[in-house]
């Protein structure tokens, strides 16, 4: 996919994403940023810059726990995985962007019943 | 400053091997991709992006990162503060003169009016003072039928006492005590009641009860002070239930005061209660300052509208007593210290200006260097300092300067206090309780960091507006500064220049005010003059008959003046005293204590008299300060006898009755005429008979700030009436001796209480002192209040002249090149003077202006401290303004001699 067609995040969108990634196990840093890319078909293209401040954030707001581990090419690599309280989190957040999406397509495309 | 590891979220080096391993998986899929291994490495790199900004980022939301980078900054400050050390004196003298100065002057500020005074729950203690109807700004004492009407009325009050400043409160000591010779101590008079209202317990034994302290009928019972039991008393812890040889009478002393209560002072040593007679009762002359305790919740504004209530029906119901009067009440501790507040707080000001002239100076600097660290900064933010980063790390960097100024403050404050301590007057409140506690310290820490904060944020909010790419380009290159700053320091320094100017001109107005002081004419000549106070006790020498004018009446025995006669003989014999004399009050010291006698001309129609003129609360015009002598006063203290004789030993009680009056006397009364053979009666007391002028002498000052001359008139002390007003029957058991010395006063003191004590044994030469250190005594305040206006404003005029050194220095060498291409062009040295001295001009006069119309509008403040000076003084003005404007063409001498001596080759090829 050419790069003018990929989509920068919407801020704050990174930290939902990073959540709901790591729902299916844990992953190191890379693994995230690739597995976004890839489960949104390349449309969104991860800012390695800016995903360790935010791994940082969510680890500090008690959302993420890390431990060091060994990648799948036998490397040594940080590892995250969701708490409780991420989950938790997961889940409203989830719903508020599900709420705001179907508000935005209301708005933007009126008379239109959303399915 | 590095955290321990235990305490860090997360270390660097974690951070540094995940984004490693990070980018090796990356590699290692761009490899899998099929690019080669450059390539793979430079894709992953750029994907990353700024790796240091990164981890700033990431240590950014880290609390305790926040601390580890202050800490690291301050480091960094530090450094540049060892490395610069011109810059760090500088700065931190400017900073330690401002701070040390504020703290001197909090510390007294705070011993005045803001630490508590020393009794339980100072809050509810209130003074209620007696204020006049047409002058209700100035609290006067109460009379004691007032503090009665109060003390019995009142509700808002849980309790009312009073203390009066009287003449019970000076006491002898007498010598048959312990073997010691008699010595003049002082003590207070109370109400039982006050001790209640101070909420005060006695160390030992108990205080006084109401059954003691009835009218006419005083119990002899005495308390003492800590520092009195322990001189006197070796501590004895039986002491209570023992005598005391107080005023040639035997008191039992049953209470001893803790060591803390010192409310009256250090020298206050005894207390006795209020020893009221029926017709101080009955009288309306005040004197008794009532101070009670607020019940629990009732605020001091309610107090008022409950003590009005009562005046007002006072005038009404009494009006002999209490016409006209009105009352106020405030906190104790506002009016114990009320004279204090003024000057303090306007001192205040004043070394605030210090501190600001210093602050200017530090911001001036930071200013000169932020300039040159332009390119430091510029280089931070291309590797990834943020812009808050950036301004907190100058701000870091200024808080070392500012604690390192604030420290050295203290030094110096604690120095100022020592000087204060020296020089200040016994009498100032709370003088030993004066010391660096933790309100000063905690005000000098935010003095610390507001000027930390001021300084530091001006050069750096200038500093982080920088234009990265134009900065990294001058890199290394002296261009010409940006005009904003140029423009801000010149600010400074005009603002410096005026805040000194009129800290100088109050200065100069208190200096001013000094010299015409000290230049007074005080009609009398108080070189080698020994002073002392002879005084018996009222009760010795007078006792209460009557009432007259509405105040009591004393009769007052001849004993005590047949007493002054001899001892006046027997100093004459003493060797190396020229003349001795005596005189009812303070020599050259009456301004306080007058005698104010009415009195009628033989021949002429008697003014309006007393009570029947239109305003009866204004005296009668027809009157003169009275005053009672020995013979060979006027020589004694060498007043001119300007026509007439002196007194002599043949004008005694039986002779025909005689006086002197003033010059001033002479002129207002006898205009155009010999006062002498004119017969005079004055109605000082009842019993006055017509008096003969026989002399008219030079008018003296009732004391050094006295500033009008007053009518006086003189009579021999022993022909006055044998009755006499009962609130100055006190000036009948007592004189004050006067001596002329042919040595240096002080070495005659042994000599002199000897010979007294041999006439009178029971009565010490009290306060025996040369006149001059009286003198001295009374423009004391005034000389410190001068003292500390003329230290700050000098401090100030130097700040402000080091202000005005930095800017043109730093002027003149960032315009080197321009000097220089303009000599190359056939500029002069004239030339460049004038360049220089324009860009001069234009900051002085600024700030010389702007300081005048400060000053105008300050000085006003200061009105009552001045003497014989207005508060706009045009000479002071003038004079101060040029004296400040040389001190900052001095200042600039230097950078302009620089300025034209650059050589054009060598400026240009510099670059």
């Amino acid at each position: 996919m050419a790069d003018q067609d990929r989509i920068q995040l919407l801020q704050g969108t990174l930290d939902l994403l990073v959540l709901q990634t790591l729902v299916f196990g844990e992953q190191h840093g890379h693994g995230i940023a690739t597995a976004i890319q890839r489960t949104s078909e390349d449309v969104l293209l991860v800012d390695h810059g800016s995903l360790y401040p935010a791994l940082q954030r969510l680890e500090r707001a008690g959302l993420i726990s890390s431990d060091w581990g060994t990648s799948d090419n036998n490397r040594r690599a940080r590892y995250y995985k969701l708490t409780r309280t991420g989950r938790a989190r997961l889940t409203a957040e989830t719903g508020k962007w599900e709420k705001m999406v179907r508000a935005v397509s209301r708005v933007l495309k009126p008379g239109k019943q959303e399915a | 400053m590095k955290l321990p590891r235990w305490l860090r979220w997360r270390t660097d080096q974690e951070l540094d091997e995940e984004i490693q391993s990070h980018l090796e998986i990356e590699i290692q899929a761009n490899l899998e991709r099929g690019l080669s291994r450059d390539e793979a490495r430079y894709a992953a790199l750029r994907r990353l992006g700024n790796r240091t900004r990164l981890e700033e980022q990431a240590r950014e939301g880290d609390p305790l990162f926040g601390v580890e980078t202050f800490g690291r900054d301050v480091l960094h400050g530090m450094r540049n503060l060892r490395r610069n050390p011109g810059f760090t004196i500088a700065a931190t003298i400017s900073l330690a003169l401002g701070v040390g100065a504020n703290t001197v002057i909090f510390s007294l500020l705070d011993s005045t009016m803001l630490k508590p005074l020393a009794f339980p729950d100072p809050g509810r203690l209130a003074v209620i003072s007696t204020v006049p109807a047409e002058n209700p700004d100035q609290p006067q004492t109460s009379s004691i039928s007032t503090y009665f009407a109060f003390r019995d009325r009142t509700t808002s009050f849980q309790s009312v006492g009073a203390y009066n400043g009287a003449a019970c409160g000076v006491g002898t000591l007498g010598s048959d005590q312990d073997g010691v010779p008699a010595e003049r101590i002082l003590g207070q008079t109370l109400s039982p009641s006050l001790f209640r209202s101070l909420g005060v317990k006695p160390l030992l034994g108990r205080t006084f009860t109401d059954e003691e302290d009835q009218v006419d009928n005083v119990a002899p019972v005495v308390v003492i002070s800590h520092g009195m039991w322990q001189r006197r008393f070796a501590s004895d812890p039986a002491i209570v239930g023992k005598t005391l040889a107080l005023n040639r009478t035997k008191p039992t002393v049953i209470g001893v005061m803790p060591p803390d209560f010192t409310f009256f002072g250090d020298q206050v040593e005894f207390f006795l209660p209020l020893c009221l007679t029926g017709t101080q009762v009955l009288s309306r002359v005040g004197g008794n300052t009532i101070v009670g305790r607020l019940k629990p919740g009732v605020s001091i504004k309610e107090a008022q509208a409950e003590i009005d209530t009562i005046s007002a029906q006072l005038a009404a119901s009494d009006q002999e007593r209490h016409k006209g009067l009105g009352a106020r009440v405030e906190t104790l501790q506002q009016a114990a210290y009320r004279d204090y507040r003024s000057p303090l707080l306007i001192l205040q000001g004043a070394v605030a200006f210090v501190l600001l002239i210093g602050c200017a100076n530090v911001a001036g600097l930071l200013l000169a260097r932020a300039a040159s660290r332009r390119t430091e900064v510029a280089v931070r933010a291309a590797l990834g300092a943020g812009r808050q980063r950036i301004v907190r790390q100058l701000l870091a960097e200024s808080f070392p300067l500012s604690v390192l100024g604030g420290l050295v403050g203290l030094l110096l404050s604690w120095g100022g206090l020592k000087l204060f301590l020296a020089v200040a007057p016994a009498d100032f409140p709370r003088l030993h309780e004066i010391s660096l506690n933790l309100r000063i310290l905690g005000f000098t820490a935010l003095v610390v960091m507001l000027t930390s904060v001021v300084f530091a944020v001006v050069p750096a909010i200038q500093t982080s507006k920088l234009d990265l790419l134009h900065s990294l380009k001058e890199a290394g290159r002296s261009g010409t500064d940006g005009i904003a700053r140029q423009r801000l320091r010149r600010a400074l320094v005009t603002g410096q220049i005026a805040l000194a100017l009129m800290l100088l001109i109050g200065a100069g107005l208190m200096i001013n005010s000094f010299i015409r002081v000290q230049k007074h004419d005080l009609g009398a000549d108080p070189k080698n003059l020994l002073t002392f106070n002879f005084q018996w006790p009222i009760s010795e020498g007078a006792k209460p008959v009557g009432k007259y004018h509405g105040v009591g009446l004393w009769e007052v025995s001849p004993r005590p003046a047949r007493t002054f006669d001899r001892v006046a003989e027997r100093l004459r014999s003493v060797p190396g005293v020229l003349s001795a004399a005596a005189v009812n009050i303070p020599p050259l010291n009456s301004g306080t204590l007058p005698l104010i006698t009415t009195f009628l001309i033989e021949g002429r129609p008697a003014p309006l008299p007393n009570g029947a003129s239109a305003d009866e609360s204004k005296q009668p015009d027809q009157t003169a300060n009275y005053f009672a002598v020995t013979p060979d006063f006027f020589g004694t203290m060498r007043i001119p006898i300007l026509r007439g004789r002196d007194f002599n030993d043949r004008d005694k009680d039986d002779a025909p009755l005689v006086m002197i009056v003033n010059q001033a006397m002479a002129l207002q009364f006898f205009p155009g005429e010999n006062p002498i053979g004119q017969r005079v009666t004055l109605d000082l007391a009842p019993g006055e008979r017509p008096r003969e002028i026989v002399a008219v002498v030079g008018d003296t000052a009732t004391s050094r700030l006295a500033r009008e001359q007053a009518p006086a008139v003189y009579v021999p002390h022993v022909q006055q009436t044998s009755r006499f007003s009962g609130p100055w029957v006190y000036f009948r058991t007592g004189m004050y001796f006067v001596l002329r010395t042919s040595g240096e006063p002080t070495a005659l003191a042994t000599a002199v209480k000897r010979a007294v004590a041999e006439v009178d044994p029971n009565t010490p030469a009290a306060d025996l002192r040369p006149l001059e250190e009286n003198l001295d005594d009374q423009v004391r305040n005034m000389r410190i209040y001068m003292l500390c206006l003329g230290i700050f404003g000098t401090v100030a005029a130097i700040l402000a002249a080091t202000g005005i050194y930095g800017v043109m220095t730093y002027s003149v060498a960032e315009r080197t090149r321009e000097i220089g291409v303009r000599m190359a062009l056939g500029a002069g040295s004239v030339d460049v003077l004038k360049m220089i001295f324009s860009q001069v001009g234009r900051l002085i006069g600024a700030g010389v202006a702007i300081g005048l119309a400060g000053a105008v509008a300050l000085t006003g403040l200061m009105k009552s401290a001045l003497y014989g000076v207005t508060a706009t003084d045009p000479a002071t003005y003038a004079g101060v303004s040029l004296l400040l404007i040389l001190v900052a063409l001095i200042a600039c001498a230097i950078p302009t001699r620089r300025a034209v001596k650059v050589d054009p080759t060598i400026a240009l090829r510099y670059e």
